[in-house]
Order: structure tokens, then C-alpha cells, then sequence
């Protein structure tokens, strides 16, 4: 009787344990993917792809930093006597505020290599394969050169020897044992990856694409640019002029116009710009252009201004003056703000333009005036002084003088997009603070941003920058 | 289960029961000499026979005993026995003494209980009656200086937030360090859950509720939990009914809550004083000024208040048959916070039945239902609207109020995105927001529901084994909101710019249900071989999932009272996440005694864990343990010794265990990256198959030792955990483009190692006046022993955060930092140490804001004159304390004399340092904004000795060194707390019942103050206001409180 029990009972414990599934542990994550579920498809890679373009929009990248620190580092940007402590020191050159976050743009190039090496495989139509790897292959090239500019000299400017480059890494970092040390490649080296990309991307683009989005006509003013930067002038006009006669539905805006263009989207001079949703993007009321380089919205940091060698540049019927910049008051003190970033995409949300029609313009004139071609330069450069409200520069002024006159465009005409201390740097200048009584020369360490201290820690064989 | 035990023994007595000749009858009752109220259930026995019966619901019995030589043997669960000549009475009246004695007590034990002599790995018991007096929503508050080992701290004054408690110390680096809670024996969703106002999963059970909470501390302890002991496990058992009459009771307390310190911060006097001298000594015009009114605020009165309101009612119903019994318990408690928006309200119900079906079956059902409602406020640290950061800064000369705005209070009209300045030529620096405004208009509510229901069903088919199935589902459902206002404050904004009103709701769903199967055989062979077996398999599955809405840019504020309303929010966003984990295991435990004397534990507990890869998802966790009773041998019996010490035992233990992963750190995942208005996925994070539990090999050596026939009790354990196998994150080089940029895997180790000493008895014990004193004392240190290795070099160190280190032969997450050596008395400036022994002074004047840095050298602390331009770097900062207390304890009291009773807690910790953030940051800045009265003692000419540099506004960052530690803001955490006085007052049963006719059985009066005092030299709000890093950052005062209560027994 009792056995009888003890067996029933035992029956009964062990269907117990035996009922208990083993798949009760085989539980898949469920706020995130997989590897292996998200590449197996094209809306896999797709996906991935969005992202690399994510990756643009902090307010470290193209979100303020790389639009503000270029200008107060150099002499275009000063900040207001009350303000949020944000680029302090970044206004006096401090070492330890460069733009070194910029290191950071590996996590992006990393995506983009999966991206570049597995869209061959992808279950789509060869012209989809051939847009995303484009695209890919455009978006690797601007992250490279960003961090180029930033922790690199241009390889014609090249200081006491110091010709090291990024570390490049074209292969997806897949496996544990690809996240091996790397040394830095050569400047040279480094430009001649970014100019395969964008050639290769501009072979593989359609003629016209969205200009939210990399295109034909972005890729070739990419590329005119970095030809600028690298002194291959005849390259730079070459590739400025292609994308200037293909804008992809760009153009130079009208005077009249001139800031109204920066409250569509695209902006018409655009040919690449970053798009921000304000719902999900927005960089608020902290972080933002709007509110750093505004007073438009009321809590604003409203700091950053100006200097005033700067307003002192701009006529008094230049529309970049008249329309894109107006007068307010900033913690007692009058100054001026720009009006580039308006909020126009919702409450402290702008879209950034990367590459614009005027800055193509610009680059080819002064590519024109580097190859003695002082006509056609000053043609370009005027086309932009003219629509500005601006006087047009003389036939008169030629050689140096109608370069640096372009220089001068250039700071009036991309003024907090990020461009000053690059222009300067790329032609070895002297950068002068006439409002803080200071100079940064041209050989100075402090031109180039320091790798991040923990990376040369982490890797003995990463070259850090000189001085650091 | 013991009253299982004893139930099963009357019901055997029973049986045998006999008549024999010549007999008479004994009658009487039984009491308690507690508070003199009648024990039911208490086994009367003739001794030498097995003649007995058990005393009813009032405490009465009669039993037949054979003649005037026999002697009563009275004997009850957890009271002393007690034996008594029958002579010539026919009535004998005893009164029970609850037992002092440890050593003969139980312990709770996973899936068992054992008794505590036979008990051979190391664990606290903390009885509910150590707090039954004490105002608390949550037992977690009163667990400090309960139990050595466990170390608790309660940060700040939220009523809402968890206490952080520690078990042996800080087990693990980036892992889990809180222990495992488990409630009869099934364990619970605990910690934090909080969405928009910190939320205390264990305020769900009612403390009222709670029999007695058992600390597992050692590895035989904890190793039947395998995987998940690393951080300790705290057993908490529930009541039950006892047969025999029911008994109802009802308990209330009320009291008030305030402050035990508030920030000493200047006056308006003082405030335009230092404003005005921060700017003039910077160049800049003078901007405060006091107001034809005078206006003096103390902002402090504006966001805490005085005598915050709590409450507390237990109505508990409890009794039994032969074959059921019951506890049941109803509650409601309200706790007002000392921040005016802080409370918490809880509802609670219990309700647990027993019921022997037969003598082979047993089933049971414990069910808890509780709703908390808690609300709460912006606490950021150094948010503009924070409650207590802003409260800190907000300038004392301007009111808070103003008649001619629409609110009725300072804000800026018609834009408020500031405060009006008042007198000033400029309103308070950064914006900080009008706190009496925002606290007030802006909510952070949450309501939750909590069911935790475990059924049993346990069989006996023979003597000795049982047989346990427990089903547990553990369901918790939180209903967040959060509003702000579009007036002033985070919310601020028009319909044409800024945020302009914003609500959000969330709402959280958790579910864990656990399944348990397991034997308990106990089997004695023999005389002297005790056995004692339990094996079984368990699961447990847990669901979380939560989803959000929240809206700006509100069309109307009526909108946002009470929810998120359709429609009324122009922009919209949602969010929501869901995650899944599992557990199955199999564990077994043998324990043998032989005589008595000697004892051995083994245990062993393989788990398998949802979080890791399949290949290495089972994991296998031994412990052993042995005990030798020295006291039980013929030597010590026979030695005069054993007349003084009547127990002494020996134990030692060894186990290893686990610490469980959260997450899936084995896969490499991908999570949302949206671009624009396109959905877009990365990597967000590289996975390691490789990955496995932190293990810890714990060992223990203790003592315990009853002097006086346990009159005395004294408990001591050395203890040695090394941690293995953490879990760190090695750093990727970033061009690899892993995000994150480290890998997880099982590389460093830890070690505590420590002592705990427990002294406890009665010193004074006579028939009225008993005093009974308890110190206790624990020591750990903590020492990180082994970090990874970067191309074959061992790493030293790896900064966590800017204040602390991760560094191996340190504690860990010691604070690091300047080491200021004083404020120049010649200029002014601070002065801090470099490595090489020079001294190197900010230049406050000049040094800001055009050149870097501003370090020069100085030849001498008191140097005028700058020397070279240098700079302070990483290695200039020096190891300047262990961030986490060392040792700590507590001193109880009991005196009682008559009904009448006093407690006095003690408690103290230290050994520590604090970095308080609070003072660097808020009360010593160099903005327009309020300081601490510290910064009345500033450098102001030549020759001025102070430890305060010179002011210079807008030059606080460096001045103080934001953001980084510096032995300027480096204080001792020592303390000493006046944690508990308690006064209870029981009416004389006899006088109660006769004069209320027997209805009421027992009345008690207490009044109660926690937290009374503190005595410390920190200067913060209070030494336990610490994160893990040991860092203090406007964090609010603790509570202090005052309450009286009553409990009625029916």
C-alpha cells in the first residue's frame, strides 16, 4: 500500500520535472537583433545603411560640433560674455578641445564596411546594389575625411615630417580577432582611399538620387573639395565643375531668397544635407544649432555669435547680413545672430547642410585662381558676391590678392557650417584672434587634435599627433 | 513548517493518551511573561509519559496526571520549556518565557528549514519583532544594523527608494551586487522598478506580515541557490496561523516625518555680500541687491516641509483547526516624503491558509495583493528644475512669489523661461527654475499593482520525507505618469518654440513564475545518525515588457493633469521594449549529524541560464561545510568550564557560487537607428559565447559559543570571498568600430575578506526588570586583485568615471583625485600637490579665462609670485580613500521593566570617505547663485589663512575642479546614529481583561522616534547620502521620525 504510494507519488514528481521544457532557456533577445538575423536580407542592409547616416547627426558630429568648433577655433565665432560653458575652451585653442571625438566616426566606417562587403551577396536588383554600395562608399569617404582634417595634416602642408594619417580599415570588424592594433597609414595614403571611394561611388550612382541622401552630384563636390584640400587643383575643377553642371536638382539661391533657403528641406543650394525628424532627433534645447546660435526660441543658449572682424567683412546690403543675420540682445550685450538655423524643422531641430552649391562655386574659383585662371575664378566668385547684394570684386584683383578675396567669400558665405579653421589649416595660415589679442600659428601643435589619450594607451603602435 | 512539526506531535500524543488509576485533574492556563497574554497550542505533558494535551484558544487546559509526584513539562515553539511539581495543586498557571537561546532555535534555510545547532554555514536571523514598533513601508529600511555582514544604506529621504543593501560586501564590478530575496521560499522581483518616480518592489509585502527574515551569508548557506548566491540571500517567512482560538489584532501608528539636517546655505544678507564680491573680483559690474522689503528666502521651506504626515494600520486576523489554519492581514500605510512632493501610499493584503487534507497531504496557498502609489520630483543632480539642486542655487533675496503674476508666483511674464531677478540686475545664473513653482505644478506619479501568489501542495507517504510542489507567479503592473507645466520650469515653451507642456506615460508589466519540486527526507539511524536529504528541480521564467506615450507642445494645460489625453500634444512619440529570461535548475543537499556532535553539509545546484550560450548555459555550484558541537564531548562536560560555557561550536565552509548576467552579453545584437523619417538598425553590441557566471569561492570559519546556559550568545566569522571571472568590458581600439568599443568577458577578480563579531544577552535578568543588550561589528575589506591584459600587459587600472578607479591592490572604486594642499594665503589662489612633490597654484585672476589651464608653480605654499606655467595631469592625482564603509554595526538596548519597555539602537559605520559633489558643485560655486555658509570664510586679502580660495565669478569649474575629485571635497564617512529610541507600554493582561470583559486580550502603547541624531564630522546632509562610488551629489536630507502607535490584540 504504502510502495504503491511512493510510486505514484514519485511518478507524479518526476512528470513534474519532466513537463518543465528545456526551451524555457532557449529565449532570443527581443529588444535587439541578432548578426545573424540582420544581414541574412536587403532590408537587413538597408536598414544598416540608415544607420551609418544616424551616425552623422549627433551633436558631437555634423549636430553643432564639426559647425561651431570650425569657426570659434578659428576667427569667425566668439561667445557671448554669459553663456553655457559650451566651447570655452574650444575659443582659445585649449588643447584637450579639439574635435578628437571625432574618432568616434570608426563605428560608422565599421558599418559601412559591412555594408560595402556584403551588398555583392544581397537579394535585390543589381541598380539597388549598386545605389547602396555608392552610397556606402560616399559616407566612408566623408567620415575619413572629416577625421582627416581634424587629426591629420593635408598632405601638401605637412609639418616637421609628421605625414601620418588614420588608421584605414576597409574590412568589417565580424570577429573578436578583427579588433586587432592597427598603425596609422600615411596622409597620402589616407586621401587616396577617400578618392577611390568617391570615384568608385560616383561610377556607381544614378544621375539624380535625394538629396537627404548621398548622391552623384554630392560625391563629385565631396571630391572637389578634398582635391581642393590635397592642392590637385585641376582635379578640383574638374569634379566641381561636374557637380555644379549635374546639381541633382540644386542651385544658387536668389538673393532675395538667400535665407528663406535655409528653411526648406533640402535647402536649395544643397547638395547633401542631413535630415533631422524632430520627434525622434531633435538635439533640443541644450545641445542644438537653434539654440546655440540663436535667440529665437526663449531659453535658448543664444551664445554664439559673430566676432565682429567678422560683421565688419559683410556690406551693408549683403543679404548674408541683411537677411541671414539680425540684431538681439544676450545677457545685456547687443550682438548679432545668424539666422541659418531657425528651427525651421520643428522646436530646435535644423537640418544640417554637408556640401552646398555656393561652397562648390567657391571651390572653383579658388581651384581657377590657384591655376591662374583669374577670370574664370573671379566669374564664380562674383556670381556669389553679385545674388549676395554684395559688390562684385574687381577684374583688377588677381593672383594672391583674388584668392584671398575668396577666402574672404568663403568665411562670409559658410559662416557656421563648419569650414574656417579647415580653409586656414588646409593653406598653412596663421590663425589670428583679433578679439581675444591672440594667434595660433600655423606650426603649432595645437592645429591638430590629439588621437584620444586611451586609444594610444590601448595601442602602442598608434602614433600620437606631436606636442600631445 | 514548525508548526506543522508540533501539530503533528500533540496530534501523536493524542493517540496515546491513556487512563490510569488513581488520577486527578489539573487545570490552568498558560501565558506568555511577554505581555502576560494566553499561549495557544502549548503541549502539556506528563513527564516520563506520554500523557498530554495542548492548551486551547484561550491558553487553558486540563489535564488527568496520575498522582502528586508527577511533574508538568509545559512546552511551546520558540518559548522556553518549563517544568513544574504538581504536589498537591489542581490549578498551575505557568508563564512561558520566549527563548533567548539562539543555538536551539531554527533556521530557515533554502527549501528547508534546519535546526540552527545543527547549522554549520553562517547566517543572521532578524525577528520581525526587532521592528514590529518602528514606522517603515519597507523591511529593507530597517535591516541596517540588523545582521553583521549586511551592510544597508538608505540614501537620502525618498520613502520611495530602495536601501541599498550589500552582503559581505561589493562582489562584483559591472554585475548585480544586490542579494537575492526570497519570500516563502520562492524568489521575488526586487530593486528599483522605477519608470517616473523610484519605486521599492519589496514595499509589496507588508512588514507586519513578515514572521522573520534569515540572512544567508556564507557559501554552504547560499550555494543551494547555485548561480544566483554571489550577493547573499535574504530568506523572508511570512506568518501563519496557529490553531487553537483566533486571534485578531490591530495595529496603528501615526507620526511625522522631518528633516534631520537641511543644507546650511547663506542668507540674503550674506548672499549679496559674496555675489557682489565673485563679480567685482572678476572685472564685472555688481548685480545683487537687497529689496526695499528686505526679502530674506529661505528656499529650503519652500520644498521640504515639517512634520510630513505617516501613517500605518494593520487589522491581521490569524488561528487554525486541527486541519487549517489561517493568517490573514489587511493595511494600509501613507508615508509623506520630506520633499512636498514625495509620498507613498500602500494597500496591502495577505492572506495565508494551511490545510492538512490527511496525514499524507498538505496544501497551501500565500497570496499578497498590494497597490503602492508613490509620487516624486525632478531629484537630477544638477538639473535645473532638480528639487534639490535648484533649491541649493536659487537666490535668497528674491521671493518666490509674486502677487502680479497670473500664477501667483516669480516668474518672468509674459516669457517665463526664468525667474524675475527681484532686486538684482539679473535673475539667478543657468536659469535654475523657480522650484516652489515647479514642484508644485510639475507631477511624477505611478501606481502599481503587485499580486505574488504561491500555492503548495506537500505530501507525506512516510515519516521523515515530504514531498513539496510550489507554483509561484509573481505579477507586477506599473502605471506611470509625469507632467510639466508649459508656465516655467522643464516644460517651459510656447506653441512657437520650446518644449511648451509635456506629458508622458508608461506602463510596465513584469511577470515571473517559478515552479519548484523537491523531497525533504529526514531519516535517523540508529541513536546517533541524523540524515537529512533534499533534492528537487526548479524554473522560473521572467517577462518584462513596458511601452511609453509621451506628447509636447500641449494645446491646453487641462490636458496634462491626470494622463496623456488623444490628440492634445502636437507631437507625439512612443516607445516600448520587452525582454524574456530563464532559469532551470536541479539542486540537492545532504546533511549527516552523528550524536549531535559532528556535523557535515553538502550541497550542489546546477542551473542552466537563459543569458548565456547554449554550450556554456549549465553551471555547477558546490558547497560543503562541517560543525563539531566541541561543548557535546565528555572533555568539556566533564571540565569546570562547561558550568559557565554550556555551548561552543565550531564551523568552517566552503562553497562556490554565482553571479547571474542579464541581458544576452553572448549575442552580438543590433538595435534601432533611425535615420530622418526611415527606420534604420547597427550593431549595438558585440556578443561573447565565451561568457559565463562571476563565480565566488566563499570561505568561513565561525564560532558560537552560549555562556550561562545561553544567557550570553556570542557569534564570530572570519570570512574570505574571492570573486573570479568578473566581467569587464576590454577595450576594442576604437578604429575597430565595435560598439562600445570593448568586448565582455570573464577576466578580473575581487576579494573580501572580513570579520563579523555578534555579543548578545541579558545582563540583567530578574522577575521584573530584564535589561538586554546586543553589539554587533562587522569588517570588510575589499581589495580588486586582477584586471585584463592589453597586448600581454597587465592593466593597472580603469577609470570609472572622473572619480573613481577600478585599480588592482586598491578597493574598488577608489576615489581619485588633486591633492589640494591649501589656499595660498598670500593671493588667494588654491594650491595643489603635484607627484613630484612641487606645488603648482591656479591662477584665479589672470589664469581664466584666456589662458589654459592657469597652473603655475609655486615655490611655496604661501607664494605670491607665479612661477612656470604647468598643468596638473592624470598622474598628479593620488588614491585618496576607499569610497565604500568598512566597518560598521550596531548597539541594541532592551530594558523592561514590568510592562513597560525601552529600546535604544545604536548604529555606526565607517572607515570610508566621501567625495561630496554637493559641496564642490552647488554650494561652493562661483556663479550667480546661492553658496553654502563655508564660502563666508573666502581668502579676502593678504594674509587671510583659509582652506576657501578667493572668489572669482564664473570661475567655479576651475576653482573646484568640477567634475573631478580633489581632497578639498574628501570627507570622512564616519558616523554614529542614534537610529532607533522605542517605548512600549503592555496593559497588564488581568486588569484588561477584566475590564473589558475578555474582548480585549492585549493592548500595547509605544511611541517610537527613528533616525533621531547622527553624530559626524561630514558636513553633507548626512554620511549615508553615498552612491557606490561613494560620492554625495544633492542628494535630499534624511528623514527623521517621530511616531506613536497602539496595537489591540482581540
Amino acid at each position: 500500500m504504502l510502495t504503491k504510494q511512493l510510486k505514484n507519488i514519485s511518478l507524479v514528481v518526476l512528470a513534474m520535472v519532466a513537463t518543465s521544457c528545456s526551451d524555457l532557456l532557449n529565449t532570443e533577445p527581443k529588444q535587439s537583433i541578432s548578426t545573424e538575423v540582420a544581414l541574412t536580407d536587403i532590408t537587413g542592409v538597408r536598414a544598416l545603411l540608415i544607420s551609418v547616416y544616424d551616425r552623422l547627426q549627433p551633436n558631437t558630429y555634423y549636430g553643432a560640433r564639426l559647425m561651431i568648433a570650425p569657426e570659434i577655433m578659428a576667427d569667425n565665432v566668439r561667445l557671448t560674455n554669459t553663456n553655457s560653458n559650451r566651447f570655452f575652451n574650444e575659443r582659445v585653442n585649449a588643447p584637450s578641445a579639439h574635435m578628437q571625438a571625432f574618432w568616434d566616426n570608426y563605428a560608422a566606417i565599421n558599418e559601412a564596411n559591412f555594408i560595402i562587403k556584403g551588398i555583392g551577396g544581397a537579394n535585390t536588383n543589381e541598380a539597388e546594389k549598386a545605389q547602396i554600395k555608392a552610397e556606402a562608399l560616399f559616407l566612408r569617404a566623408l567620415l575619413y575625411f572629416d577625421m582627416a582634417r581634424v587629426f591629420c595634416y593635408e598632405p601638401t602642408k605637412v609639418v616637421g615630417g609628421a605625414n601620418l594619417g588614420m588608421i584605414l580599415r576597409t574590412e568589417p570588424t565580424d570577429d573578436v580577432t578583427k579588433a586587432d592594433f592597427k598603425s596609422r597609414a600615411t596622409i597620402e595614403e589616407t586621401y587616396q582611399l577617400i578618392e577611390k571611394d568617391l570615384k568608385e561611388a560616383i561610377a556607381l550612382f544614378p544621375a539624380t538620387g535625394n538629396r537627404l541622401r548621398a548622391n552623384k552630384a554630392a560625391a563629385n563636390a565631396l571630391l572637389a573639395r578634398v582635391y581642393l584640400y590635397w592642392e590637385k587643383y585641376a582635379d578640383a575643377i574638374t569634379y566641381a565643375t561636374a557637380a555644379l553642371d549635374a546639381p541633382n536638382g540644386a542651385a544658387l539661391a536668389t538673393g532675395a531668397n538667400y535665407a528663406a533657403a535655409f528653411t526648406s528641406a533640402p535647402n536649395t543650394e544643397s547638395l547633401f544635407e542631413i535630415n533631422y525628424v524632430q520627434a525622434t532627433e531633435s538635439l533640443g534645447a541644450n545641445e542644438s544649432m537653434h539654440s546655440l546660435t540663436t535667440n529665437l526660441t526663449t531659453g535658448n543658449w543664444a551664445d554664439v555669435v559673430p566676432t565682429n572682424e567678422l560683421l565688419a567683412l559683410y556690406e551693408a546690403t549683403d543679404v548674408r547680413r541683411t537677411q541671414a543675420m539680425f540684431a538681439g540682445v544676450k545677457g545685456g550685450e547687443s550682438v548679432v545672430f545668424s539666422r541659418k538655423y531657425p528651427g525651421s524643422r520643428g522646436p530646435f531641430t535644423d537640418n544640417i547642410p554637408v556640401i552646398r552649391f555656393s561652397e562648390v562655386l567657391l571651390i572653383r574659383a579658388e581651384a581657377y585662381a590657384a591655376t591662374g585662371k583669374d577670370d574664370l575664378a573671379l566669374a564664380d566668385l562674383n556670381r556669389i558676391r553679385t545674388r549676395s547684394g554684395a559688390t562684385p570684386v574687381a577684374a583688377t584683383v588677381k593672383g594672391a590678392d583674388l584668392i584671398e578675396a575668396i577666402m574672404v567669400e568663403r568665411r562670409l558665405e559658410l559662416y557656421l557650417e563648419g569650414h574656417r579653421f579647415f580653409d586656414l589649416k588646409r593653406r598653412g595660415q596663421t590663425i589670428t584672434k583679433a578679439s581675444l589679442s591672440a594667434v595660433v600659428p600655423y606650426d603649432d601643435f595645437r592645429i591638430l587634435a590629439p588621437l584620444p589619450t586611451a586609444q594610444v594607451q590601448l595601442n602602442s603602435s598608434l602614433k600620437q599627433n606631436r606636442g600631445y | 513548517m514548525r508548526n506543522f512539526l508540533l501539530a503533528s506531535f500533540c496530534l501523536l500524543l493524542g493517540f496515546c493518551t491513556q487512563l490510569r488509576a488513581q488520577e486527578r485533574t489539573v487545570t490552568g492556563a498558560v501565558t506568555s511573561s511577554d505581555d502576560s497574554s494566553p499561549l495557544p497550542g502549548v503541549s502539556v505533558v506528563v513527564k516520563g509519559t506520554l500523557v498530554g494535551t495542548v492548551t486551547d484558544g484561550n491558553g487553558k487546559y486540563s489535564i488527568r496526571v496520575p498522582n502528586g509526584n508527577s511533574t508538568l513539562v509545559y512546552s511551546f515553539v520558540g518559548m522556553e520549556e518549563q517544568e513544574v511539581l504538581v504536589g498537591s495543586q489542581s490549578v498551575i498557571n505557568p508563564s512561558l518565557k520566549t527563548l533567548a537561546n539562539e543555538l536551539s532555535e531554527v533556521v530557515v534555510v533554502g527549501y528547508g528549514v534546519q535546526q540552527r545547532k545543527a547549522f554549520t554555514g553562517s547566517a543572521s536571523k532578524v525577528d520581525a519583532k526587532q521592528f514590529a514598533n518602528l514606522m517603515t513601508p519597507s523591511i529593507d529600511k530597517q535591516l541596517a544594523g540588523r545582521a553583521t555582514g549586511v551592510q544597508v544604506t538608505n540614501v537620502g529621504g525618498g520613502v520611495n527608494t530602495p536601501a541599498r543593501i550589500r552582503i559581505r560586501g561589493t562582489n562584483s564590478v559591472n554585475q548585480a551586487n544586490d542579494p537575492l530575496i526570497v519570500v516563502d521560499g520562492v524568489p521575488i522581483i526586487s530593486g528599483n522598478l522605477a519608470s517616473t518616480t523610484n519605486s521599492n518592489a519589496l514595499g509589496d509585502i507588508n512588514p507586519a506580515d513578515i514572521e522573520n527574515m534569515e540572512v544567508l551569508k556564507d557559501g554552504s548557506a547560499t550555494a543551494i541557490y547555485g548561480s544566483r548566491a554571489a550577493a547573499g540571500v535574504i530568506l523572508i517567512t511570512t506568518k501563519k496561523g496557529t490553531k487553537g482560538r483566533g486571534k485578531v489584532s490591530y495595529d496603528a501608528s501615526i507620526g511625522f516625518n522631518n528633516a534631520l539636517k537641511r543644507f546650511d546655505v547663506l542668507n540674503a544678507q550674506e548672499f549679496v555680500t559674496i555675489a557682489n564680491e565673485k563679480l567685482a573680483n572678476a572685472g564685472q559690474a555688481l548685480r545683487a541687491n537687497m529689496d526695499a522689503a528686505q526679502t530674506n528666502t529661505n528656499w529650503q521651506d519652500q520644498v521640504l516641509v515639517n512634520n510630513a504626515a505617516v501613517h500605518n494600520h494593520t487589522l491581521s486576523a490569524q488561528g487554525g483547526t486541527e486541519k487549517t489554519s489561517y493568517y490573514m492581514s489587511l493595511n494600509y500605510s501613507q508615508q509623506q516624503g520630506i520633499i512636498i512632493t514625495n509620498f507613498n501610499k500602500a494597500y496591502r493584503a495577505r492572506l495565508n491558509v494551511e490545510h492538512e487534507a490527511n496525514k499524507y497531504l498538505k496544501v497551501g496557498n500565500n497570496i499578497t495583493i498590494s497597490r503602492q502609489d508613490d509620487g516624486d520630483q525632478n531629484n537630477g543632480t544638477n538639473a535645473l528644475s532638480g528639487a534639490i539642486s535648484s533649491t541649493l542655487r536659487l537666490l535668497p533675496n528674491v521671493s518666490p512669489f509674486n502677487a502680479n503674476h497670473p500664477t501667483g508666483y516669480n516668474i518672468n511674464w509674459p516669457s517665463g523661461n526664468s525667474m524675475n531677478p527681484g532686486a538684482n540686475t539679473t535673475s539667478v545664473d543657468d536659469n535654475f527654475t523657480n522650484a516652489a513653482f515647479t514642484l508644485r505644478n510639475n507631477q511624477y506619479r505611478s501606481d502599481k499593482y503587485r499580486i505574488i501568489n504561491n500555492s503548495f501542495i506537500e505530501i507525506s507517504p512516510i515519516q521523515g520525507l515530504k514531498l513539496r510542489s510550489v507554483f509561484s507567479a509573481d505579477m507586477f503592473s506599473d502605471y506611470s505618469f509625469q507632467s510639466w507645466t508649459n508656465l516655467h520650469g522643464d516644460g517651459y515653451g510656447t506653441s512657437t518654440g520650446g518644449t511648451n507642456g509635456y506629458v508622458y506615460n508608461e506602463n510596465q508589466n513584469r511577470l515571473r513564475y517559478t515552479w519548484q519540486n523537491y523531497l525533504n527526507y529526514n531519516l535517523s539511524l540508529g541513536k546517533n545518525h541524523n540524515i537529512y536529504l533534499t533534492a528537487g528541480h526548479e524554473v522560473q521564467r521572467d517577462n518584462y515588457k513596458w511601452h511609453s506615450t509621451s506628447g509636447s507642445n500641449i494645446s491646453d494645460m487641462f490636458f496634462i493633469k491626470e494622463n496623456f489625453i488623444t490628440g492634445s500634444a502636437a507631437i507625439q512619440t512612443t516607445g516600448g521594449s520587452m525582454t524574456q529570461s530563464g532559469f532551470e535548475s536541479l539542486f540537492g543537499r545532504f546533511n549527516y549529524d552523528f550524536n549531535n556532535k559532528y556535523f557535515v553539509q553538502a550541497s550542489i545546484r546546477r542551473d542552466g541560464q537563459s543569458s548565456l550560450a547554449p554550450e556554456k548555459r549549465y553551471g555547477v555550484f558546490p558547497g560543503f561545510s562541517a560543525g563539531w558541537r566541541v561543548s557535546q564531548e565528555g572533555f568539556w562536560a566533564n571540565s569546570g568550564l562547561s558550568q559557565y560555557i554550556n555551548e561552543v561550536k565550531l564551523k568552517a565552509s566552503y562553497a562556490r557560487v554565482g553571479n547571474t548576467l542579464s541581458g544576452f552579453p553572448y549575442l552580438s545584437t543590433y538595435g534601432a537607428r533611425p535615420y530622418g523619417n526611415i527606420s534604420g538598425i547597427a550593431v549595438s553590441a558585440i556578443g561573447n559565447s565565451d561568457l559565463q557566471w562571476e563565480t565566488s569561492n566563499k570561505y568561513d570559519v565561525g564560532l558560537d559559543v552560549g555562556i550561562l546556559n545561553n544567557r550570553f550568545n556570542v557569534t564570530a566569522d572570519y570570512f574570505i570571498n574571492d570573486v573570479d571571472n568578473l566581467v569587464l568590458g576590454v577595450p576594442t581600439p576604437l578604429s575597430a568600430g565595435v560598439p562600445g568599443n570593448s568586448i565582455s568577458q570573464n577576466i578580473g577578480s575581487l576579494r573580501n575578506k572580513g570579520f563579523e563579531l555578534s555579543i548578545g544577552g541579558d545582563i540583567i535578568r530578574s522577575k521584573d526588570f530584564t535589561w538586554n543588550a546586543n553589539f554587533n561589528y562587522s569588517n570588510i575589506k575589499n581589495q580588486i586583485t586582477a584586471l585584463y591584459s592589453i597586448g600581454g600587459t597587465a592593466v593597472p587600472y580603469i577609470q570609472n568615471g572622473g572619480y573613481n578607479l577600478i585599480e588592482v591592490g586598491q578597493p574598488i572604486n577608489v576615489i581619485h583625485g588633486y591633492q589640494f594642499s591649501g589656499v595660498n594665503s598670500a593671493n588667494g589662489n588654491p594650491v595643489y600637490l603635484k607627484a613630484d612633490g612641487t606645488l603648482a597654484q591656479l591662477n584665479i585672476s589672470n589664469g581664466a579665462p584666456f589662458s589654459i589651464g592657469g597652473y603655475y608653480i609655486a615655490s611655496g605654499q604661501n607664494e605670491g609670485t607665479l612661477g612656470a606655467q604647468t598643468s596638473l595631469t592624470f598622474n598628479d592625482r593620488a588614491r585618496l580613500g576607499n569610497p565604500t564603509p568598512v566597518w560598521f554595526g550596531a548597539f541594541t538596548n532592551n530594558f523592561n521593566y514590568k510592562g513597560l519597555g525601552l529600546e535604544i539602537m545604536l548604529r555606526y559605520s565607517g572607515g570610508n570617505k566621501i567625495f561630496n559633489i554637493t559641496r564642490q558643485d552647488a554650494l561652493m560655486n562661483q556663479s550667480f547663485q546661492n553658496n553654502g555658509r563655508e564660502i563666508l570664510q573666502r581668502w579676502q586679502k593678504p594674509g587671510d589663512v583659509t582652506s576657501v580660495p578667493r572668489l572669482y565669478y564664473g570661475q567655479g569649474n576651475n576653482i573646484n575642479q568640477s567634475q573631478l575629485a580633489n581632497s578639498r571635497f574628501l570627507e570622512s564617512g564616519d558616523y554614529l546614529r542614534l537610529q532607533n529610541i522605542v517605548l512600549t507600554y503592555s496593559v497588564p493582561s488581568k486588569a484588561l481583561t477584566k475590564a473589558t470583559k475578555g474582548f480585549v486580550q492585549s493592548l500595547r502603547l509605544f511611541a517610537q522616534g527613528q533616525n533621531l541624531a547622527v553624530w559626524t564630522k561630514y558636513s553633507g546632509a548626512d554620511p549615508d547620502n553615498i552612491s557606490t562610488l561613494g560620492l554625495d551629489n544633492a542628494v535630499s536630507p534624511q528623514i527623521r521620525t517621530v511616531s506613536f502607535g497602539l496595537n489591540v490584540g482581540f
